[in-house]
């Protein structure tokens, strides 16, 4: 096979995949409005917090799991009633496919009742994450 | 530094700026072995290979290109931000063998389409990984796993 397809090829494959890339990255680190109506884990019960819950699923070959975790444990640890847990995907498979989640890290926020707000797919910025704790908030009262 | 810090280091991850350097490493290898074909391009594919193997059995920390990191790179950084666990550099690794081992096999076998085909894709991985800090294992793990409860 000669030069020219190879190299068409190749600059085709690394176009398609930036392209890939970007479209995977939209709605990443943001909260999304929950359209699925889903209970609190038991398992993640006992941490639950009286105003908002933070369940972030993640698994482990995965390594923005632990940035994902040490962002959001900061933007909850000034909020009281607000809190946050880890649960690895692999002993929770049930959610993870009742929610239909795909990736990991992917937070979950159930509010004070225990009934799943939103999600956010990927590890947030500081700002994403207190922005989401605020949002998943006015949510709860209206 | 403190104590614990240093402990942590020792026990706790790798700098995350070593797999990167490394993915960057093994992009160029492939655009070289794509461009120069079967035949030269196939022994550089086999040495990208081996590299794998190498990752998959000990980490990316453990390959040639860690050890480069180690020695030349690192040395002139400042301390990483954060440290990374091992084992999604060591999964996305053993995803890279599983590829470029097949681009090989076919190549070997005479398939010569293989050697692009199966270097472009490891390409792709090696590229965005280098420039972007794309996580393989955070992509798929997950969906392999959930294919395989899904079957079982």
């Amino acid at each position: 096979m000669d030069l020219e397809w190879r190299v068409t090829v190749l600059l085709a494959a690394l176009a398609v995949g930036g392209i890939g890339w970007l479209l995977l990255q939209r709605g990443r680190g943001v909260l999304r409005t929950a359209t699925v109506r889903a209970a609190l884990p038991t398992a993640v019960a006992p941490h639950a917090g009286e105003r908002l819950t933070i369940v972030q699923v993640s698994s482990e070959h995965c390594s923005s799991c632990g940035l994902g975790a040490r962002v959001w444990r900061k933007a909850v640890a000034e909020q009281p009633g607000v809190t946050f847990a880890e649960i690895d995907a692999v002993d929770h498979m049930d959610l993870v496919r009742d929610l239909g989640i795909l990736t990991t890290p992917t937070a979950l926020l159930y509010d004070g009742a225990g009934v799943l707000r939103g999600r956010v797919t990927g590890a947030p910025t500081p700002k994403a994450a207190a922005d989401a704790v605020a949002t998943a908030e006015v949510g709860v009262s209206s | 530094m403190s104590v614990d810090d240093a402990r942590q280091i020792n026990k706790a991850g790798i700098d995350p700026r070593g797999p990167r350097m490394g993915a960057a490493i093994t992009a160029v290898l492939l655009i070289a072995a794509i461009l120069l074909g079967p035949g030269a391009g196939t022994i550089v594919l086999a040495v990208v290979v081996a590299s794998f193997l190498l990752g998959a059995l000990r980490g990316a920390q453990g390959t040639w290109q860690g050890l480069v990191f180690a020695a030349l790179i690192k040395p002139r950084l400042s301390p990483p931000e954060e440290l990374e666990a091992p084992e999604p550099p060591q999964f996305a690794q053993v995803v890279g063998l599983v590829i470029t081992g097949l681009g090989l096999g076919l190549t070997l076998l005479g398939a010569t389409w293989a050697l692009t085909v199966f270097g472009v894709l490891a390409l792709v991985a090696a590229t965005l990984n280098a420039l972007t800090g794309f996580c393989l294992g955070c992509e798929i793990y997950l969906l392999l796993r959930r294919w395989a409860t899904a079957r079982a």
